[in-house]
């Protein structure tokens, strides 16, 4: 989001900028005295919640324009099911009402998303919540203008969790290349999963039957989109492999089992925590990142195989990461701004961190997910960064400085994290 | 013996409550000074105190500028600041001479709140009004009231009025209840007043999602179109789904 259009924020520094120049405003760009930091001295960030990452997920199957094109169509024909303009005649109750039409905007905006998308992966995950923001918003409509029951959806939506199990246990782990089936498969594996385990919406209690109508058409399109998306990518995947394609079952359960016993024992063996905490950003960082690789590594074997092995490639990063952070404490590193070029410059290292990576890495499939990640945690930052217009003093300063670090350490630690899962690919 | 009733038991429990609390006096004096403390989203219920969970109530809903039923001359109300969407006014009206001076906005059925007033025992019994604002599309089930001599609590449960009645978003109402209490309470040892509200629409000790069905669609198609009607406790004079 940095296209040639100035920000509202961006104008309005700007313009602040020009009248501090002047003499008139508080706001001072030309130097950063006090201790206190001009907003204009911080990084140029688009306005609050319009940053994106400058990587995103993507997976190794060539996804059809038309595939896309059917769910943008789907959406279409599910939104052209409600009348426009939907008025109090129609749902009197201004709130119901309401909130049919959030969800219709919301199915919209998701696919104005899916247009922009990075990628096709991307694209396919905007469609699918535009899916299903569309049906929440038809099915209100219809539990009006037809009497749609919430027990026809709930039948539905037992009816797909059922098709998703039986999918997941048909599931064959074929593949030609061990780190492309890795991603794929895991990939096919999460969307799945996510059917066959996330069984009813979660909604209050006080919403009215019009709104629990919506919320599981709402469920039931999801749960739809999602084993659809999962059986394309399945079967895109297979007819693409070669005819002596064969299975990577072993390979990646013998990778699985070598990178659980390596985070175990990154696990054990990591140093003991300083029990004294003074709640400073060194603080803060060692045990967010701590507790950040702690939590991966106990999670990572819960899945099925491909995903371990992902999953995993995510935990390795997260030590990695740890052990950089510990290096840069030892060497005296404070975390803290003191200048507006200080956190221009991390946040440029940041993003210029995870470039690097997604270059260097010796698998940029396996790469793209971890790098994804750090990408978001800039996002983070830049939403933080962009809520100051006024100036600022460096500790306010400390949560964006947490983020961009947090991105540049685990971007750096990509590629031998990589290293390290090709090498269990490798047997 | 015959078995005692369930507001047999209530009442002697308030009464055994209030003898306590006379057995501490001083120190509950002491404590709350006579300063008064009102509180939002307190607990739903005061330990040791009674509680009804259906007591008698009378509804007064309506889209007026202040509270729909008031008492004349109770000056300035107390209520909480800052929160603009849920304010709370209380009165505890422990005489007939303070019941009639009881006002109902212009408009609004009157009658009803004479009836309720008038069959109420001071003697024995209290009314307790109390009144919130809600958002128009929602509407405030009372779960309970509890008491002691020196304290009022209320817990509700917002709930979304059905889809078929016409109401505003972003719009607020109030909702004016006058709750008999079976104690005869003193307004002037009454010192602390509290309310809290469920915004999942459950009350503490709902049983599963039947009745929650009934009350929040009346044309559930499960249902069969019926049982929608309002929910909060009767006789009701409602003058809600105003304007748009």
């Amino acid at each position: 989001m940095t296209g040639p259009e100035l920000s509202t924020r961006r104008a309005f520094l700007l313009a602040a900028g020009t009248a501090s120049l002047a003499g008139c405003s508080e706001l001072g760009a030309r130097s950063d005295d006090g201790g206190e930091i001009p907003p204009t001295r911080l990084p140029d960030v688009p306005d609050e919640g319009d940053a994106e990452p400058i990587v995103v997920d993507d997976v190794p199957v060539d996804i059809e324009r038309e595939r896309l094109d059917e769910a943008a169509a789907r959406t279409e024909a599910l939104l052209g099911t409600i009348p426009i303009p939907l008025g109090p005649a129609d749902v009197p109750n201004g709130h119901v009402r309401e909130e049919l039409l959030t969800a219709a905007d919301a199915a919209t905006d998701r696919l104005d998303d899916a247009r922009a998308a990075a990628t096709r992966l991307s694209a396919m995950r905007s469609l699918r919540r535009a899916r299903a923001e569309a049906r929440y918003a038809a099915e209100g409509w219809a539990f009006v203008a037809s009497g749609r029951a919430e027990a026809e959806l709930r039948g539905e939506r037992r009816a797909i969790a059922r098709d998703a199990e039986r999918f997941r246990s048909n599931h064959a782990y074929v593949g030609d290349d061990p780190v492309r089936a890795a991603v794929v498969h895991a990939t096919v594996e999460g969307t799945v999963r996510r059917v066959v385990e996330d069984r009813g919406p979660s909604m209050g209690a006080a919403q009215g039957a019009l709104l629990r109508v919506a919320e599981w058409g709402e469920h039931a399109e999801s749960g739809r989109a999602s084993l659809d998306d999962s059986r394309y990518l399945y079967d895109r995947f297979v007819d693409s492999l070669s005819d002596d394609a064969a299975s990577v079952a072993p390979t990646l359960e013998a990778a699985a089992e070598s990178l659980t016993e390596d985070l175990r024992s990154r696990q054990e063996s990591l140093p003991p925590e300083p029990t004294a905490s003074s709640g400073d950003p060194v603080d803060r960082l060692r045990r967010r990142l701590r507790r950040d690789a702690e939590s991966r590594a106990r999670n990572a074997p819960d899945g099925p195989p491909a995903s371990t092995v992902v999953d995993a490639t995510a935990a390795l990063v997260a030590f990695l990461a740890y052990d950089r952070l510990l290096e840069r404490i030892e060497a005296g590193e404070r975390f803290r701004a003191e200048s507006g070029s200080d956190v221009r410059e991390r946040r440029s290292t940041a993003i210029a961190s995870i470039r690097a990576a997604l270059e260097d890495a010796p698998s940029p499939e396996l790469a793209r997910e971890p790098l994804a990640d750090a990408a978001r945690i800039v996002t983070y930052g830049d939403d933080e960064l962009a809520r100051y217009r006024r100036r600022v003093r460096p500790a306010r300063l400390d949560a964006p400085i947490r983020r961009y670090v947090t991105a540049t350490l685990r971007a750096r630690s990509v590629p031998a994290a990589c290293e390290r899962v090709l090498e269990a690919l490798d047997g | 013996m015959v078995p005692p009733t369930r507001r047999r038991l209530l009442r002697t429990a308030a009464a055994a409550t209030a003898i306590g609390l006379a057995g501490c006096n001083g120190r509950v004096g002491e404590r709350s000074g006579t300063s008064r403390s009102v509180s939002e989203n307190a607990d739903s219920t005061i330990p040791g105190g009674t509680t009804e969970r259906d007591p008698e109530t009378l509804l007064v809903r309506a889209d007026t500028d202040g509270p729909p039923v008031r008492v004349d001359g109770d000056e300035g109300t107390p209520e909480l600041p800052r929160r603009q969407s849920s304010r709370l006014f209380y009165a505890v009206i422990d005489t007939r001479s303070r019941a009639d001076r009881l006002l109902v906005a212009d408009g609004l059925d009157a009658d009803a709140v004479a009836a309720f007033r008038s069959s109420t025992a001071f003697d024995s019994e209290t009314l307790y009004l109390e009144t919130r604002r809600v958002e128009e599309c929602f509407r405030l089930r009372l779960c309970s009231v509890s008491w002691t001599a020196d304290r009022i609590r209320t817990a509700y449960a917002r709930e979304l009025r059905p889809y078929d009645e016409r109401c505003a978003a972003g719009e607020a109402v109030y909702e004016s209840r006058l709750i008999r209490l079976p104690a005869a309470l003193d307004r002037e040892a009454v010192t602390s007043y509290g309310s809290s509200t469920d915004g999942q629409g459950r009350c503490h000790g709902d049983g599963g999602d039947r009745r929650r069905d009934r009350e929040n669609g009346r044309r559930a198609p499960e249902n069969g179109g019926t049982g929608g009607d309002t929910p909060t406790p009767t006789p009701a004079a409602t003058r809600g789904g105003t304007s748009e």
